[in-house]
């Protein structure tokens, strides 16, 4: 019989279950200080909801300009662009917008992502865009109850 | 300390190792069509633990993809099942780790029992690339069974993350949560255009009931950590938690989950084979019918198959013989097959009841037999 290279020996054995148990019981323990609770089994955790609108703030404007279905028409240096929310992020959470929508992971966890996809989309705009930042408000729901309105934003540096 | 030590049947780890080939498959499959429907995670918004360096091109994910199929599929054929295994899952950890968005409890759940079943003796049997001579003769077989412990552990370290989870969360105790959950299914069967009764709207729609069901959630998971190594407590165990998958799975979208957890309670099944008799006779219908079963169905091997002596023939055509030596005839037969072959489990403690119902009315009939009788 072919023996596998995977067959440890006995000492290698228990080193490899020690090792094991340990490190899963760190990162279970460990999921718990993370917002979205990745890598930490718990399942089905919330049934909250998120609805996120997104806003811009466009130089020399102070009224934030909605973003209709998560596209705007950007300006910079006289070039004119259609740029779109939903052709850079396509988490199935994140993506839907101005719908209530259930926050999977929890509401905490949405929230942490949302704010990392606005700065990841704010960070690509174009070089001399009129587009100074993003401004999600996001309407919560946490487990059906507690209504809240919060406000993420991110500028362009 | 015999867990370090002890060597055991191998032969249900190979069973596992092919199951869980053909789940990593399928998961691999899925991501590959996600790959059509969402395009390249790295091309768009993504959240990477590793360094952003590490996550891979478009043409290196799509050859990931594939050394994890590869591997997947080594897994089911059993030739190098093993380290198909091991490459399969450590590639899915990998790319998970590449994109946090990516991450689902069920598809990491079933990466890590890729990954243990790698370490456990499972290329013993059901190697199908040797046709039907697929098992190894059962010296061969014997092999290490701590990493099939440390696959137990991780089945207890799931529902105690999942259940001690909920078990903090006032929401979840409440039934809060759950009852969310309910109203969110029921919006769903009504958009999918199969809307409930009213009396099932208006009964999931009771927060009693909500609560009554989170505490019951939270007690099975907390419970099912510790029952299941309890050797009185497991059979009952797999049966509860068997059920409770069953209808987490027709309740919510968990892919492959449910099933994931069927194959990881092969890892507490008892390792040894035939140590069960099922005795027969042959002459008889239902004796040739239960032969057929068994040898059918009996996919752990629970079950040497014999011919019932002439002497037992009058006290029925079929058998079963236990562990432990005690004999089940007549209605406990039922109870005794379904106990130990995983189609029929699940009508296990329907059976169990229905003989002991039978052997209660038996025991009052002979009793007032007995006392009826002349003084």
């Amino acid at each position: 019989m072919r023996r596998s290279v995977l067959e440890l020996g006995p000492p290698a054995r228990v080193v490899f279950a020690l090792v094991y148990v340990l490190v899963m019981v760190a990162v279970v323990v460990s999921a718990q200080r993370r917002p979205d609770h990745v890598f930490g089994f718990q399942m089905f955790n919330e049934s909250s909801t998120v609805n996120i609108h997104l806003f811009r703030r466009v130089r020399g404007r102070r009224a934030l300009e909605p973003l209709p279905n998560g596209s705007f028409v950007d300006r910079s240096q006289g070039a004119v662009r259609t740029l779109s929310w939903l052709e850079r992020v396509h988490d199935p959470v994140l993506s839907k917008l101005d719908t209530p929508t259930h926050a999977k992971y929890g509401l905490e966890g949405q929230l942490f992502r949302l704010q990392l996809a606005l700065d990841d989309f704010v960070g690509r705009l174009p070089e001399g865009s009129d587009t100074l930042g993003l401004v999600a408000v996001v309407e919560t729901l946490k487990n059906g109850r507690d209504p809240r309105v919060v406000r993420l934003k991110a500028e362009r540096r | 300390m015999k867990w370090l030590t002890e060597e055991r049947d191998g032969y249900l780890l190979g069973l596992m190792r092919l199951l869980l080939g053909v789940l990593l498959c399928v998961q691999v499959w899925a991501r590959f069509d996600e790959l059509e429907y969402w395009g390249y995670f790295g091309a768009n918004f993504h959240l990477p633990f590793v360094p952003e360096a590490w996550v891979p091109s478009f043409a290196t994910y799509r050859v990931l993809l594939g050394l994890e199929l590869a591997g997947a599929l080594l897994g089911v054929l059993g030739w190098f099942g093993r380290e198909g295994l091991l490459v399969g899952s450590s590639i899915g950890i990998f790319l998970m780790l590449c994109d946090r968005l990516q991450y689902h409890n069920n598809r990491f759940s079933l990466l890590l029992f890729c990954f243990l079943c790698a370490f456990c003796p499972s290329d013993r049997s059901f190697l199908l690339y040797r046709g039907r001579s697929h098992a190894l003769p059962e010296a061969l077989r014997l092999g290490p069974t701590l990493p099939r412990r440390v696959m137990q552990v991780q089945v207890s370290l799931l529902y105690l993350s999942s259940g001690g989870s909920k078990l903090l969360d006032p929401d979840w105790r409440g039934g809060q949560t759950m009852l969310l959950r309910f109203q969110q299914g029921l919006e769903e069967a009504a958009r999918a255009g199969t809307p409930l009764p009213d009396w099932v709207v208006h009964f999931l729609g009771t927060p009693a009931l909500a609560s009554l069901g989170s505490k019951a959630a939270i007690s099975l998971e907390l419970s099912l950590a510790f029952a299941l190594w309890v050797p009185t407590t497991r059979v009952i165990a797999l049966w509860a938690g068997a059920i409770f998958h069953l209808l987490i799975q027709a309740s919510a979208r968990v892919e492959l989950f449910s099933w994931l957890m069927g194959v990881a309670y092969i890892a507490f099944v008892t390792p040894e084979l035939h140590e069960r008799t099922l005795r027969v006779d042959v002459r008889t219908t239902l004796g040739r019918a239960a032969r057929t079963f068994v040898r059918v169905f009996d996919w752990f091997a629970r079950f040497r198959i014999e011919e019932l002596p002439g002497s037992e023939a009058e006290q029925g055509s079929v058998a079963v013989v236990g562990r432990g030596g005690e004999t089940a005839r007549g209605s406990a037969v039922p109870a005794a097959l379904a106990r130990a072959l995983p189609v029929a489990f699940l009508a296990w403690p329907a059976c169990a009841l229905l003989a002991l119902r039978q052997a209660r009315d038996r025991s009052r009939t002979t009793d007032v037999g007995s006392s009826a009788g002349p003084g």
